[in-house]
């Protein structure tokens, strides 16, 4: 830049004495020698520069590309990842290989990010709570009824109401595929440490334990409907610590 | 009516978020009877929609619905829905199966035809003593 302004300077010299050479007037030369300098400058000042859109030292050629999609990286396309995370080119039907403008997705706001991610951490804690802090969580369970003599009785009943029956049937489904949220979801019974229970929508309550003897298995110990829960957590509490 | 006592059966003190959660509540009531309700938040409503992937909440029991699951909050609320006689809450912890149900709906008819009955008598439409349980709606 330094460099430039002293050839202009001396430019704009050499034209003044050049003028004032010719005409013998100060003045004009002055003006001449100006207007010279200017149309000589306008010349050497490169067109991207005049409009003001990028200065004078970014080269023409990018350093970087914003579309890494011919690369092998976790954002790529054959990336194996099927996340629904924000900001992922590839996600839009639009962005296919050879396409010169990549389609990026719609953004996500920091504050929804951040709320799917408590969501999920919030999955992860409950599912941790569920399966104790020495139980592995697995996809599936083996479940088998081990309901003592006197809870078989009060389930036998309430399996006579066929809505009961039928959600303690799909409460018993979806145990065994580890969805304890399912329902009005599955909570640790007051007053024990090892019982927990599963609740329908409607009446069902399915009463269960990790096995002891085997990891893996989840025992079935009780089956209520609401008139009937407190009766089966009273003989639960008995039988179970 | 009276209640004697309340017990969370679920332990309240586990609860990670008090704005988001739902448990089942035991109430004693003076009669000594014995009615469960599910007590719960309105995020936590909006959870189990998002756990059911569904844009409304499954069909089921009514939820007692509570600003925030704190062992105060929930005896308040209790203590409210067991006014007048604890219609609400004997509403909320109710076994309603479809026969019980076709059977209210029929008393509520024979015992609105009752009143047109009585009134276009001009008689006195104090029907309390009145046994309205016995009827056959085909004979109205």
């Amino acid at each position: 830049m330094k460099k430039f302004s002293l050839i202009g300077i001396l430019t704009f010299l050499i034209l003044f004495v050049h003028f004032y050479r010719t005409f013998r007037k100060f003045r004009p030369s002055i003006i001449a020698a100006a207007v010279g300098i200017t149309v000589y400058s306008s010349i050497l000042t490169p067109a991207s520069a005049r409009t003001g859109e990028v200065d004078g030292f970014t080269p023409k050629t990018p350093l970087h590309r914003n579309n890494p999609k011919s690369d092998r990286s976790v954002f790529g396309p054959k990336s194996n990842s099927d996340g629904s995370g924000p900001g992922k080119p590839g996600d839009e039907p639009d962005d296919q290989p050879g396409n010169e403008i990549p389609n990026y997705p719609k953004t996500e706001s920091v504050k929804k990010t951040e709320e799917r991610v408590d969501s999920i951490k919030e999955h992860l804690g409950r599912m941790n709570e569920l399966t104790d802090s020495d139980e592995e969580a697995y996809n599936e369970y083996k479940v088998y009824s081990k309901i003592s003599s006197t809870l078989s009785k009060v389930s036998y009943k309430i399996r006579k109401d066929e809505q009961t029956s039928k959600s303690l049937d799909k409460l018993t489904e979806e145990l065994k595929d580890g969805q304890f949220h399912s329902g009005r979801g599955a909570k640790k019974l007051a007053g024990t440490k090892t019982v927990y229970y599963m609740r329908a929508g409607n009446q069902g309550r399915l009463f269960f334990r990790y096995s002891e003897e085997e990891k893996g298995a989840i025992e079935i110990i009780g089956e209520s409907n609401k008139p009937k829960e407190q009766e089966v957590i009273d003989n639960l509490k008995q039988n179970y610590k | 009516m009276k209640v004697e006592s309340i017990n969370f059966l679920s332990p309240i003190e586990d609860i990670d978020d008090i704005f988001d959660d739902n448990m089942d509540v035991s109430v004693n009531l003076e009669n000594g009877l014995n009615y469960v309700v599910i007590v719960g938040t309105p995020k936590n409503l909006l959870r189990l929609m998002e756990n059911e992937k569904s844009n409304f909440l499954s069909p089921g029991d009514p939820i007692v619905v509570v600003k925030k699951m704190t062992k105060e909050v929930v005896e308040e609320a209790i203590q409210a829905y067991a006014d007048d006689d604890a219609h609400y809450l004997k509403f909320y912890a109710a076994e309603l199966d479809i026969k019980t149900l076709n059977v209210l709906k029929d008393r509520y008819i024979a015992r609105d035809k009752f009143l047109d009955d009585l009134l276009e008598k001009g008689e006195s439409i104090n029907i309390e003593n009145y046994a309205l349980i016995d009827f056959n709606i085909h004979n109205l």
